[in-house]
């Protein structure tokens, strides 16, 4: 009787189920959800939510967030402190604007809207705060490396100063208070690479950093604020050196943290069981402020470039033992490093950011430093340290390009049929 | 029965026990068999199935075998012939009609023979009806038995049933069934109408209404079975499985590789001891530990029996097979061979066990058998030497004291492919070198080249010194006499640590291996013992040169410089061992016969046949075409980081070398070369580089001449022919037939597996092309060289040295940051032009100096192919392939009068060379020539002083050089017809791709267009495309479209040329946009912020047009990358196909996985790791599969094209040379070549090439409809859209084309 029974159900099953039917259930189950979180918004919000219907739908990796929340807004715009400089603040991707109306509400004076989506429009703030000194541009902010490389490609035009257009220069210059402030939702992991940039900019005392300090305000999910935060101990996946950098050139400080749920759109459910371990907690996001440092106590400002190469250049490989590495710039050079009490089993990966700069001047005032091949290597690597976004980010896979019939394979060199002249032609066989 | 005798042959005997009707089968074979067959005369037939198994059909003693076989058939009841091995005599039978052709009389005989007999009988009547009753019963399963049985009963009653499986495969389900049905009734009916009398007809009209009954009734249930459905985890789990097998499969091919090439040398250097216990250990290993890959491999057990047949140790031979059968390893014909050596070697001996050695050789014999391996396989098929024969031999006669050893002629002929039949069999060559040179030289030349290549590399004297390039002549004399000095005490230094670290790291690493217990294991020591420590650390100082010399902005990844490295030890070893071997002795030997062949004046066979006749009459002493397996790149790579690492580690500079202010300052020693990281995309890439001082004494201080490598530069004789995939070209080296990208054995595997003969055409034609002789053109040289050494030209396309590259601005401290920012931007585009400039440069000079290197010598390029079939000179620098200047070097080294009409040839061959006539007919052309006579003289006798009309021209060098050649004409004392010209003329197809595409399609349209159709004219495309466009614009402007408007008198032939040719090549809709917006951009009167929109419009309007005007190209486009798609995504299998001339193509484009690229040595350094990149065991990148594939496959065409030219152009006994779709000969000879260039373009599309690619594709790729999952799922959808597409080929037009024939400017 059981087995029949079960033989029924299976058939019963069988012919009802398919996949669709659950994605679909699924689907209605994860609507549900923001649709009962809707109801508990006030009024106010939940308009925002249906002007903007499309911000409902639940996108498994969405490209920007939005604020609909008035009082995490308020929460946010507490942050962004008002201390007179007089440039505008910069925000980036302010969508609704719940933000923005909270930073105008606390007396900001002049704010520039950097709007990634042509869905949102700045017309309504600007009839609701007639005073205020508004300024929409069309165009991401969070893309300027993309711009800036693109001035590098094709100086005819020049992109990033329409962004940066009309901004003034800090009053004391770098070690006063900082000349621009950012605030804005950064949210998936493409827009690392404008912290990426911030990073080099910053080296370079370019773009953003060629008027002053920059402080930013970002409210960030869990899986960006391990990488800004990341130690030694957050595995070597974390652990590399464009956060390092971003660590030693800039103060990180979490503020506060505020609900995921303040945000839309909302991820997709995920399957929990493919989900990675983290160690913070996915339900929040963070607010970070991420501020230049005046200066790296016993870095000469001339030095700052070496040090991001030698962080660069050793941490490619975070488990490379520090000594053996080093020895093969400068033979010899171990002993010191002994004395300073370093371990010859230390790995560069073990080393907190100070202790790597640290590390640096350590091998720096060697005397030997100056004729030994490190600054040759940095003169031959400065694409990598000058542009690193120019290679990272822009390289995308360009579409529908036909492959190289030819020589389409990265190891193609003993492949060479092309007749176009090759470089290192006496080695090639 | 017999039906179910077949039936069972067929069938796994799985399915057979599953199916009702296998059941029922199997209960009817077991009574007949007890019944009937305890009684049969089993010897008569024996004799037959001997011979059907036979390997030779043709040779006199099967043939008289054959004939006694058949006589005997007469004496066997037929009852006897079914019940028995009807089925394995059918198969043999079957065998060898597909492998022999059908002409073959003796094969003709058999299948007369056994077709009379098995025509009448009852029994087949019967088998008949019973597949009839148990038709109601036919299930999935036994539908491929039943169709196999159809098969194979139509072949033996009628040839006409041959095509029938081809045919079968191509249809739907529902067409199967069909196709069954009315094939059953055909045969019913040729059974029938073979012999009337025995039919009744009651019994055909039983048949055909139980057939027909039975069959719908089939169909009905075919229609009612729903197959089974799998669940979406049932589908990832079988996926898993899969993939887990595919990976299991691919750590097995990998490290069997990896193991072999250890054994290979552990035996070489002597250790065979340590070899058989290696393999032992790691057999022992992998039974014991699932998780360790397989690695009982048929090959291993090959390599150590060959020690114990050595040896002649016949128990140990004895333990090996039965391991064999335990590691379930099924040996092949160089087993058998190494066994039966084993018991010839031990016969010798005074332990020799007879009873032992008999068993064996019976067990041996037997197990041939049934392998159905012959001895003439075992003898000729294992690379055996005569000696080693001689001893199989010996081992057989322990079994069959009368045995002698199979004579087997090898066979010279191609297979039968109606391309060659216009290829006489018989015909005899000139030589290709005669009257080049006479015996002497050859003699010396041959010496010469030997010499080269087993020195390895060639030392040619720069034109100008390297240091030019970045410091002016009248650079410090003072300091380059310092440099020179130092770089000679800093090589000494340095050769003498590496050779001291070298020995200590040995050292180190003998005690490692000995202190871990890894002497069984595969590590890297034995491959540093293969050469001696003088010999590594000469490598290690070549590799120094090498790095130092290199170029600032580009250098290989550090893992293909250890690669390279690695294949450096490997080369060097390969050749040391073979020159042991006494291999390079014998080939010494044999090529001077073959050389001596190359002059002969008439009766000479092709290149390779003469080869083979030589090898053939010298069989004693070594093999010369011995394969020697090259180490895998994990080898390699580990070998070269090994040398590398040792130099990196040791190789210190003084940096305060050049700091001459404090004499008395003590050294500083730091590392001369360094690491560095560089992003490729989202890949970090190790680069190694050379400290700045080490750079400027090399710059400064070197006199080392331009070390090539023998293998980069031309033969000074001529090239081996290509006789295997392995044997050819270059004198002494292993050069493989086909390059391809690491990690590709596939279609390597598939050429060796592919008979030999199928190649031979490819050979050939290589061999025809390489066999070409070439001098140098030395006055155009000496013009070159003089305008290379003053600086360049950019006009000529002589490169400038970096020199002349604009100085970097110079930061100051008052600039602003704008301004230093500008600066810092400059700086690294100008380094960059620096660097383009100088590799440039490098190239030029590399160019020239091997060009005046080789100057008054006769050259030779060998060639190969890449995986589509394309031929490209080997010498990468210096061939006919190169730019203007690199051809204007070149001419034919034989030399022939101009002739009446050459004379004309070479005045319209320059005219073509301008470019100026390109619309004009050739009688323009000439005439065009005639006018322009006294600046083409003015040119030739004072090129630089003159007017320079050449300069003007398209291709100028090549211009100059026909001009001075017109004047020499009309110089020669004896009229311009009898000049001896070694010029060679250009021929050069219009928009090949095209051609080939309009020919495929029929397209008549843009046939004419690409010159297909004869006309008065020549044809341009482009123009017509343009004017097309043009068409399309006005209509557009006219309707108000504002971008149309724009436009107004922009399209020109120029904006659209390259997309129209690129198209070909699969161009898409982006990048198409981009070459006509670069075209745009560069017009003057164009409205620059249009460009965009004006490129995207006239992109969408050439793409129509060219579809309108190729109907055809388009289609069969499509049809090319969706069968591609569908192939490589829903098989999961890499494209590939069959050239017309029997060329396996298998597009090596896979995913790559990262996994397999770990890192090559474990943390002591010590231990190989065995994971290689076998791409067999890859997902195939469906995205380029997808793309490549039509390109790829017109590229097989043009290259079959060109072959197909090429063999009939050395039959017509006139020299050919081909640059792909352009094709040389002398000024005498373009009319002959002309006809057989058009006539070879017929013969080729004349064949059913998309049909037969359909065939190919249908057999290799379709899923039979079990397969076939339900039409719900995506699975099931997507294999159904597979098997459809597959057999939709496009349409053809109307086009004629044996007009091609008749036309003027096909190619020209």
């Amino acid at each position: 009787m059981r087995s029949f029974l079960r033989g029924e159900l299976l058939r019963y099953y069988r012919r009802n189920f398919s996949w669709t039917s659950v994605n679909e259930a699924r689907r209605r189950a994860s609507h549900a959800d923001v649709d009962v979180f809707c109801q508990t918004l006030p009024e106010n919000e939940r308009n925002i939510l249906d002007q903007y219907s499309s911000l409902r739908r639940r996108i498994s990796t969405p490209s920007s967030l939005y604020c609909v929340e008035q009082t995490v807004a308020d929460r946010v715009a507490n942050l962004v402190l008002n201390d007179g400089t007089a440039n505008p603040v910069l925000e980036v991707r302010p969508g609704p604007g719940l933000i923005t109306r909270a930073m105008l509400r606390q007396g900001i004076p002049a704010i520039r809207l950097f709007q990634d989506s042509a869905l949102f429009g700045a017309s309504s703030i600007k009839r609701d705060f007639p005073d205020a000194a508004i300024d929409s541009i069309m165009d991401d902010l969070l893309l300027l490396s993309k711009r800036d490389y693109a001035d590098f490609q094709d100086p005819t035009e020049h992109r990033v100063a329409r962004l940066l257009d009309g901004l003034q220069p800090a009053e004391n210059g770098w070690r006063g208070d900082p000349a621009l402030k950012i605030v804005g939702t950064l949210c998936s992991r493409k827009d690392m690479a404008f912290l990426r940039y911030m990073t080099s900019s910053c080296l370079s005392r370019r773009t953003l950093f060629q008027f002053g300090r920059v402080r930013s305000v970002f409210i960030v999910p869990s899986s960006i604020y391990e990488h800004v935060t990341a130690r030694p101990t957050s595995g070597f996946i974390l652990y590399k050196s464009s956060n390092i950098l971003l660590q030693l050139l800039f103060d990180v400080k979490l503020l506060d943290t505020v609900p995921r749920s303040a945000f839309f759109p909302w991820p997709l459910a995920k399957n929990v069981a493919r989900k990675r371990r983290s160690n913070f907690n996915e339900d929040h996001m963070y607010i970070v402020s991420i501020e230049a440092k005046r200066d790296i106590p016993g870095v000469p400002e001339t030095q700052m470039r070496e040090l991001a190469f030698f962080i660069f250049h050793h941490l490619t490989s975070r488990s490379r033992t520090v000594i053996p590495a080093l020895e093969q710039w400068i033979p010899g050079c171990g002993v010191k490093l002994i004395e300073q009490g370093h371990g010859i089993f230390t790995r560069f990966g073990d080393l907190e950011p100070d202790k790597l700069k640290d590390l640096f001047l350590i091998f720096a005032s060697h005397p030997e430093y100056e004729s030994c091949a490190f600054k040759e290597a940095l003169n031959l690597a400065q694409d990598a340290i000058d542009f690193p976004f120019s290679l990272a980010d822009v390289s995308e896979k360009k579409p529908g390009v036909v492959p190289d019939l030819d020589a389409d394979h990265d190891e193609s060199d003993e492949h060479h049929i092309s007749v176009q002249p090759r470089h290192r032609l006496a080695d090639e066989a | 029965m017999a039906s179910c005798l077949l039936l069972s042959a067929r069938l796994p005997a799985g399915s057979l026990q599953r199916s009702p009707l296998g059941r029922i089968i199997l209960r009817k074979c077991t009574t007949n068999v007890r019944r009937g067959m305890r009684s049969a005369p089993r010897s008569k037939y024996t004799d037959l199935i001997q011979v059907s198994n036979e390997d030779a059909v043709t040779t006199s003693t099967a043939r008289i075998k054959a004939v006694s076989a058949a006589r005997a058939l007469d004496g066997i009841s037929t009852d006897d012939l079914v019940f028995f091995r009807l089925s394995t005599i059918v198969d043999g039978v079957r065998h060898k009609l597909s492998e022999v052709p059908p002409t073959e009389p003796m094969t003709e005989t058999i299948a007369h023979r056994i077709r009379d007999l098995v025509a009448p009988l009852s029994h087949y009547r019967a088998a008949l009806m019973e597949i009839v009753d148990e038709s109601e019963s036919i299930t999935q399963h036994s539908y491929g038995a039943l169709n196999e049985y159809v098969y194979i009963l139509g072949k033996v009653v009628d040839p006409w049933m041959l095509k029938f499986k081809e045919k079968n495969a191509a249809l739907t389900e529902k067409g199967k069934l069909r196709m069954l049905r009315s094939n059953l009734e055909t045969l019913a009916l040729k059974l029938r109408s073979a012999r009337v009398e025995e039919w009744p007809e009651a019994d055909t009209s039983y048949i055909r209404t139980r057939l027909e009954k039975a069959l719908n009734a089939a169909e009905e249930r075919e229609n009612r079975i729903k197959p089974v459905k799998t669940t979406a985890k049932q589908r990832a789990e079988l996926a898993r499985i899969a993939a887990a097998e595919m990976e299991d499969a691919s750590r097995h091919a990998s490290f069997v590789m990896s193991l072999r090439a250890h054994l290979e040398l552990l035996i070489h250097l002597g250790r065979p001891h340590d070899a058989v216990e290696t393999f032992h250990q790691y057999l022992r290993v992998s039974a014991a530990d699932d998780s360790h890959p397989r690695v009982a491999h048929v090959d291993l057990f090959n390599l150590v029996l060959r020690i114990d047949a050595q040896k002649g140790d016949l128990t140990s031979v004895k333990q090996l097979f039965c391991l064999m059968e335990e590691f379930k390893t099924d040996p092949n014909a160089p087993s058998f061979a190494a066994v039966l050596e084993c018991v010839g070697v031990a016969k010798s001996k005074s332990t020799f066990n007879y009873d032992q050695a008999k068993t064996i050789v019976s067990q041996v014999l037997k197990g041939m058998k049934e392998r159905q391996c012959s001895d003439s396989d075992v003898i000729y098929k294992s690379h055996s030497t005569l000696e080693q024969k001689k001893l199989i031999a010996e081992g057989i006669r322990i079994a069959n004291p009368l045995y002698e050893i199979p004579e087997r002629r090898p066979r010279y002929g191609y297979m039968p492919n109606p391309l060659l039949n216009g290829l006489c069999k018989e015909h005899k060559y000139a030589g290709p070198n005669f009257g080049v040179l006479d015996s002497a030289q050859m003699k010396e030349f041959s010496r010469e080249q030997f010499e080269t290549e087993m020195r390895g590399h060639v030392d040619i004297v720069p034109i100008v010194r390297l240091s030019n390039a970045h410091h002016p002549k009248e650079g410090d004399e003072k300091l380059i006499k310092i440099a020179e000095e130092k770089l000679v005490e800093a090589e000494n230094k340095w050769e003498e640590t590496l050779r001291e670290v070298f020995r200590k790291e040995m050292e180190a690493l003998e005690l490692q291996v000995l202190a871990s217990r890894r002497q069984r294991c595969i590590t890297i020591l034995p491959y540093l013992q293969c050469l001696e420590q003088d010999e590594f650390v000469d490598l290690m100082m070549q590799e120094i040169r090498r790095l130092s010399e290199g170029s600032e902005t580009y250098t290989p990844s550090t893992r293909m410089m250890n690669k390279q490295l690695g294949q450096f030890v490997m080369n060097k070893y390969m050749l040391k061992r073979r020159s042991n071997s006494g291999v390079i002795g014998k080939l010494e030997e044999l090529y001077g016969k073959f050389a001596d062949n190359c002059i002969d004046e008439t009766g000479v066979d092709i290149p390779r046949v003469a080869w083979q006749k030589i090898v053939a009459a010298n069989q004693s002493g070594p093999n010369v075409d011995k394969i020697l397996h090259s180490w895998p790149s994990n080898v390699l790579i580990t070998v070269g980081k090994f040398l590398n690492q040792i130099i990196l580690n040791n190789i210190k500079i003084d940096a305060r070398m050049f700091n001459t202010t404090n004499k008395n300052q003590k050294p500083l020693l730091l590392p001369a070369f360094f690491k560095l990281y560089r992003s490729q995309g989202v890949m970090m890439r190790e680069e190694l580089k050379v400290h700045p001082v080490a750079a400027k004494l090399y710059r400064l201080g070197s006199h080392h001449p331009l070390r090539f490598d023998a293998e980069v530069v031309p033969m000074v004789s001529p090239p081996l022919p290509w006789v295997s995939n392995r044997f050819g070209g270059y004198l002494t080296s292993t050069a493989k037939i086909m390059r391809l990208p690491p990690g590709a054995h596939q279609q390597f595997a598939e050429l060796n597996r592919v008979p030999a003969q199928q190649l031979y055409p490819t050979y050939d034609s290589l061999n025809q092309l390489s066999a070409n002789p070439w001098i140098v053109n030395e006055p155009v040289l000496d013009l070159a060289i003089d305008i290379f050494v003053c600086g360049g030209d950019d006009h000529l396309e002589i490169p400038k040295p970096p020199l002349a590259c604009p100085a970097p601005p110079v930061i100051t401290s008052d600039m602003t940051k704008k301004e230093k920012f500008k600066a810092h931007v400059d700086k690294i585009h100008l380094k960059r032009l620096k660097g383009e400039m100088y590799s440039l440069w490098c190239d030029a000079l590399y160019k020239l100096s091997i060009a005046n290197h080789f100057r008054k010598r006769i050259l030779w390029f060998p060639h190969n192919i890449d995986f589509r079939g394309r031929a490209y000179p080997c010498p990468p620098h210096f061939n006919h392939l190169g730019a203007d200047l690199t051809r204007a070097l070149l001419l034919f080294a034989k030399g022939q009068p101009l002739g009446l009409k050459g004379f004309d040839w070479l005045k319209i061959h320059l005219v073509n060379l301008t470019g100026h006539k390109k619309r004009d007919p050739i009688s323009g052309r000439l005439n065009y020539a005639n006018d322009m006579m006294g600046d083409i003289m003015d040119s030739a006798e004072r090129p630089l002083t003159g007017k320079g009309w050449w300069k003007d021209s398209d291709e100028p060098w090549q211009t100059l050089a026909a001009c001075k050649e017109v004047a020499a004409a009309i110089r020669c004392e004896a009229g311009p017809e009898n000049h001896v010209s070694h010029f060679p003329i250009h021929q050069d197809g219009s928009c090949n791709g095209l051609q080939h595409y309009a020919a495929l399609g029929r397209d008549p349209q843009g046939a004419f267009s690409v010159n297909l159709g004869a006309a008065e004219r020549p044809q341009d495309v482009y123009s017509d495309v343009a004017a097309m466009v043009e068409r399309e614009r006005v209509r557009d402007a006219a309707k108000g479209v504002k971008i149309a408007a724009a436009l107004e008198g922009m399209i020109k032939r120029k904006v659209i040329k390259q997309t129209v040719m690129t198209t070909v090549y699969g161009v898409t809709r982006y990048g198409a946009r981009l070459q006509i917006a670069k075209q745009l951009k560069d017009l003057d009167d164009f409205p620059q912020d249009m460009c965009f929109a004006a490129s995207q419009y006239l992109t969408q309007k050439t793409f129509l047009c060219l579809q309108e005007m190729f109907t055809g190209t388009k289609l069969i486009q499509d049809w090319f990358t969706e069968c591609a798609r569908l192939i490589s995504g829903v098989c999961g299998q890499p494209v590939e196909w069959i050239s017309p001339l029997g060329l396996p193509v298998i597009q090596p484009y896979h995913r790559g996985g990262k996994k397999n690229f770990g890192s090559s040595v474990d943390a002591t350094g010590l231990r190989i790791n065995t994971r290689n990149l076998v791409d067999s065991f890859e997902r195939p990148n469906t995205m380029k599969q997808k793309n490549a594939f039509p390109p790829n496959f017109i590229h097989s065409l043009d290259s079959t094209h060109m072959m197909l030219t090429s063999l009939y152009c050395q039959q017509a006994g006139i020299s050919f040379v081909s640059v792909h779709d352009c094709y040389w000969t002398h000024p005498c000879t373009v009319d002959v070549m002309n006809e057989i260039c058009r006539d070879q373009f017929v013969a080729l599309h004349s064949q059913p090439i998309l049909e037969d690619l359909r065939d190919f594709m249908v057999s290799k790729y379709s899923f039979p409809h079990q397969d076939l999952d339900d039409g719900g799922t995506v699975q099931g959808i997507a294999k159904r859209k597979l098997n459809r597409t597959l057999t939709e080929v496009p349409e053809k037009g109307s086009f004629d084309l044996q007009q091609v024939k008749h036309s003027t400017y096909f190619f020209s």
